[in-house]
């Protein structure tokens, strides 16, 4: 019945209703086996932010499920429509609206990727520097909706740094804009933009966006630094921090993680980087500007690594593969890593947040957790997200088999105890990936008191509880 | 259970377990139909959920699967081959009647008249070198004169047998068994193996489906070029001019037949400003897969888009090698024009003549 009504406000060529078109929507990225694919029950994709508020509205009336995906690279299941009901495909909403060159911002809908942000900016000098690997996938309202992170994190944050007003359709059907226009950040009101980030389309759906963006530096450095031990390549990011050095990107590898991001290294030579025995972290650190600061800079930091017992890896292929993963994406034509290296097992994580001087005892939970799964190690991650200064989020990495369904329930323990970790440990169960279902158990464990408020939140954006059901909080009719 | 994708198994299975998207980056179809069904993740999705019995054949499914220029960009960017699938995909479906009518026309003209357009092949042509021209070029008269003198002045004698078409159209658009009566027949009139090819399309098929020897004609070209004296001896101009080139999908992709055209060029005096994508990366223009019969208006909007690039390139002269190709860039340039925005369409053959004509 919703249906008829959804293609008559829309036109049947927004609405999706076929077995196939609705299966192909029915996963993200995240760990699943093959009969874990919950197909919606209809998909729409909209083009304007009236359209949008079209079918929430008939949503509304008739009580039905909202999911909103954009690339669909969520590693957890995010945008998975659990609940059936309708999923709302924003990547067809892409178009840039507005780039102001002298105010140095863009709008644009919610399902324009990074990479097409990007590219509209390129001719004017400027850019958007919150780019995680999915960039030529994820979109700014995936972005915005699960708090995700960015491969410069350390100089420009993450993209609350860089949001400056946000629209939603909420669960009631109303369009808001919430922000500041185009000041940077304001003291006024309550601040229900950042409300937003990190909502993961559980408030309303995101139709448009405005963000600050920043010139095109000329020159960058990429060079791997390894160290004997995790904690000391925090305490050397620590000091070169407080000795001024303004780094664009850090992150630390474990020394197993590394094997997964050199792939291009592995196909050129057929055997994996050699690493010394000693070396327990490999620092990836990433400067920027004129050519002169980056030298300097570059050349006190190498310096500074010495210092400290760290080693500058010369093998240039080592850190071009890194980065190949990491940023530029320019795999060999036809080996790209993904498919390649996921043949029998793929990347599975947990992405919790932990405070400076922990890092190592949870790099050791990490391990101890995957063992106690029997699940094979990947690999932990740190990635520096806050500007100027140490805040980490973690990508704690195993192998899954995803055709094996016990396997990929064991994953799923293992990620819900790491959210119990992580707050033990004085930290946060996500930092990047949001809540989903899978942190449902431990929503008020991470909390206390305050989830009561965050649901108050929720009921006045969405008083029917149908926008991305059963995330973040337990659907009200489950047992 | 499906009886041609069961195969493909493993493949849509990896696609499922990376679900990394890279397909999307540069899918010509994609940029314009913004619905993930169209791309490579998508339709390796739907056949997942062919063969584990969650998906049913549709023709909703079927106007996807032909909604494919075949042009192999998500190969480049993903580590399974993904359009090897797609035209399995079609098989299934062909087999069980989703097929297009416009298809079938063109398989009915091959079975009937040996080709894909009921016109005349090339003639037959005594010579020296196996040429094979194909459908595309057979019944264009007037250019494959320009070629074969061409070959003529650089004292090549191409050397052509009655032909029929290599049957490309019938193994890409899905129609499975009458490909395999057509090869048979194919392999009678070809029982030599090494040949040189005009066509793209036929260049990388011959070498793939029939194991032949495989040389595309540019290569003749370009050994004569590299002959010591060669200019003085024929009284070869430097065309002192700037161009941009597009690579056709099969040459580029699955015949690395990358520098070569560009070689030739610069050894013409062309200068070639590249366009973003090129080479490996080059995008579509709209002609392959059978979607100009399938999707007139898709095939004409990524033609679009691919001239559009090449307008950025700020040159007045577009220039390809392959048939297919040079229709698909010349309409959408006439049809661009009409908004104001101006470039030539050539193809390399035109420009060597313009240095080889006295």
């Amino acid at each position: 019945m919703y249906i008829k009504e959804l293609i008559k406000a829309l036109g049947k060529e927004k609405v999706l209703t076929e077995d196939f078109e609705r299966f192909v929507y029915g996963a993200d990225w995240s760990p699943r086996t093959a009969d874990e694919i919950f197909p919606p029950d209809v998909v729409i994709c909209p083009k304007t932010t009236e359209d949008v508020q079209k079918v929430v509205e008939i949503a509304y009336k008739y009580e039905i499920p909202v999911t909103v995906g954009g690339g669909l690279t969520g590693m957890a299941g995010g945008a998975v429509p659990i609940y059936g009901g309708i999923y709302i495909d924003s990547t067809s909403m892409n178009k840039i609206i507005e780039i102001d060159v002298e105010n140095q911002t863009i709008r644009a809908q919610a399902g324009a990727t990074l990479q097409e942000i990007n590219d509209s900016l390129e001719k004017f000098g400027l850019w958007l520097p919150n780019l995680p690997e999915s960039k030529w996938s994820c979109t700014i309202g995936s972005e915005i909706a699960c708090d995700n992170d960015s491969t410069f994190g350390m100089k420009y944050g993450k993209i609350l740094n860089a949001l400056l007003s946000v629209q939603i359709v909420t669960g009631k059907a109303e369009i808001l804009e919430l922000g500041h226009r185009k000041a940077h950040f304001t003291s006024s009101g309550y601040k229900l933009k950042d409300l937003i980030v990190g909502s993961e389309g559980t408030l309303g759906v995101i139709t448009e966006a405005l963000l600050k963006v920043e010139p095109i530096p000329g020159e960058r450095s990429v060079d791997m630094i390894i160290f004997s031990s995790i904690k000391k390549s925090v305490d050397y990011l620590s000091n070169l921090l407080k000795a001024g050095i303004s780094i664009e990107g850090a992150h630390i590898n474990c020394k197993r993680r590394l094997k997964f991001y050199t792939h291009a290294y592995k196909e050129k030579y057929g055997k994996e980087p050699e690493i010394p025995d000693w070396a327990e972290a490999l620092l990836a650190i990433i400067l920027s500007g004129d050519k002169e600061v980056v030298e300097f800079q570059r050349n006190y930091a190498i310096q500074k690594a010495l210092e400290m017992g760290g080693e500058l890896i010369k093998e240039r292929e080592i850190v071009e593969s890194w980065w190949t993963s990491k940023h530029t994406l320019d795999f060999e034509p036809f080996k790209q890593k993904w498919p390649a290296s996921q043949k029998q097992k793929k990347f599975g994580a947990a992405d919790p947040g932990i405070p400076m001087g922990r890092l190592e005892e949870m790099y050791n939970k990490f391990i101890e957790t995957a063992k106690k799964y029997n699940l094979e190690i990947l690999g932990m991650n740190a990635y520096l997200e806050h500007p100027n200064s140490i805040g980490f989020s973690l990508s704690c990495a195993l192998f899954v088999d995803y055709r094996n369904r016990e396997e990929v329930n064991r994953f799923r323990k293992y990620f819900e105890e790491m959210s119990k970790n992580a707050v033990d440990l004085e930290g946060t169960m996500s930092t990047y990936m949001s809540d989903t279902n899978l942190k449902v158990p431990y929503f008020e464990y991470e909390h206390g008191k305050s989830a009561k408020y965050m649901k108050k939140i929720k009921e006045i954006f969405d008083p029917r509880g149908i926008m991305n059901r059963g995330k973040k909080f337990k659907y009200k009719n489950e047992g | 259970m499906s009886s041609f994708l069961e195969k493909d198994r493993e493949k849509v299975e990896i696609c499922f377990g990376s679900s990394c998207n890279f397909c999307e980056r540069d899918c010509v179809v994609y940029k314009i139909i913004k619905k993930k069904t169209y791309t490579s993740r998508g339709k390796n999705r739907a056949v997942l959920g062919i063969i584990n019995s969650k998906v049913k054949l549709s023709k909703e499914l079927a106007n996807v699967a032909f909604s494919c220029t075949l042009c192999g960009s998500c190969d480049v960017h993903c580590a399974l081959e993904d359009t090897k699938t797609f035209i399995d995909l079609r098989g299934e479906l062909v087999a069980n009647g989703f097929f297009l009518e416009a298809h079938k026309i063109l398989v009915d003209n091959i079975n009937e008249t040996g080709s894909a357009y009921a016109q005349e092949m090339a003639g037959k042509r005594e010579g020296e070198v196996l040429f094979y021209i194909g459908c595309q070029y057979g019944f264009r008269e007037n250019k494959v004169r320009k070629i074969l003198n061409i070959f003529e002045k650089f004292g090549i004698k191409p050397k052509i047998e009655k032909e029929i078409c290599c049957g490309y159209p019938m193994k890409s658009y899905g129609f499975f068994e009458d490909f395999r009566k057509h090869k048979e027949k194919f392999l009678k009139i070809y029982h030599r193996k090494e040949v040189v090819t005009l066509c793209p399309t036929c260049t990388t098929f011959l070498k793939d489906e029939y194991g032949y020897k495989v040389k595309h004609a540019l290569s003749l070209i370009l050994e004569k070029l590299s002959e010591p004296k060669i200019f003085e001896k024929l009284n070869l101009k430097k065309l002192n001019k700037k161009v941009t080139y597009h690579d056709p999908c099969h040459l580029a992709r699955y015949f690395d037949f990358i520098n070569q055209p560009r070689e030739i060029l610069k050894r013409i005096g062309v200068e070639i400003v590249e366009m973003k994508n090129h080479g490996y990366y080059t995008n579509c223009c709209g002609g392959g897969g059978g979607i100009i019969t399938a999707d007139a208006h898709l095939s004409n909007e990524i033609a679009k888009n691919r001239v559009l690039e090449a307008i950025d390139t700020n040159v007045d002269t577009l220039v390809t090698v392959c048939p297919t190709c040079e229709l698909t860039l010349k309409k959408a340039s006439q049809n661009l024009k009409k908004e104001g925005k101006k470039i030539n369409v050539k193809s390399v053959w035109d420009l060597v003549w313009e240095a080889i004509k006295n």
